[in-house]
């Protein structure tokens, strides 16, 4: 999630392989399919497409990018490895996931 | 700090444009490692915390205050040029206010009164001429 904390410099958004990320104000997509804004203020993470980078980096790549330390794991949405892996396979169904190492996954530093 | 983004991010500091210094700042940060790099992120947040302050966002301001402060006392009395001391004592009186306008009391402000990074000037003994940096 992306906390109030947030300046909008829009610097987390390129970096999501998921394309999970979106401006404030602008409506989401999945699967063809468009939905509200999560927010009208701040950036914002869409959870339905967030592996928390699982699959793809060894750690959550909106965070790496944020020196505002406003991109966070959602407290209220704790979700294990192979949740947010099964995920990652779903959002991009035309890639092959090797097994997953520290390397793309942040649960196995 | 030799590079270009470091002068011009401190000077849009001092001109109260913090968004600007933010991402000048924010640049420089991505291609820095090593010791200055936490420097320049307690810089960034207190920078993005006087920007959310201005903007009545005082939840946000006084969480980037908090962690900017956590960052930069390491880095005391000064480092890279810039006085630390009186910068950082001047940050958590902004803070407290933002902890003000928290509990819901908007609180009275003067934007001048924002304090500015001054470069760190050494004090010369004047009985020993050591120089105390």
């Amino acid at each position: 999630m992306i906390t109030e904390e947030c300046i909008n410099c829009g610097a987390c958004e390129p970096e999501c392989p998921n394309i999970a990320i979106y401006a404030p104000g602008v409506p989401w997509e999945l699967n063809g399919e468009m939905h509200d804004p999560l927010s009208n203020d701040f950036y914002y993470i869409v959870p339905e497409k967030c592996t928390e980078c699982v699959g793809h980096f060894e750690r959550e790549q909106c965070a790496a990018v944020c020196p505002v330390d406003c991109c966070v794991p959602d407290p209220q949405r704790v979700e294990t490895e192979e949740q947010l892996f099964q995920r990652a396979k779903a959002l991009h169904p035309g890639k092959e996931f090797p097994e997953l190492t520290p390397e793309t996954s942040h649960f196995r530093k | 700090m030799s590079d270009d983004r470091f002068t011009r991010g401190i000077e849009e500091f001092n001109g109260g444009r913090y968004f600007e210094c933010h991402d000048l700042l924010e640049d420089l940060w991505h291609d820095t490692r090593g010791h200055d790099r936490l420097f320049l992120q307690g810089l960034i947040q207190v920078s993005v915390g006087f920007y959310h302050f201005i903007n009545s966002n005082y939840k946000g301001a006084a969480s980037q205050f908090t962690r900017g402060l956590g960052k930069l006392d390491g880095y005391r009395p000064s480092y890279r040029g810039l006085e630390l001391d009186r910068f950082t004592m001047e940050v958590v009186r902004w803070l407290a206010l933002a902890e003000e306008g928290l509990r819901g009391d908007v609180p009275a402000f003067d934007e001048s009164g924002i304090p500015r990074l001054h470069p760190h000037v050494p004090h010369v003994s004047e009985r020993t001429g050591s120089v105390s940096r």
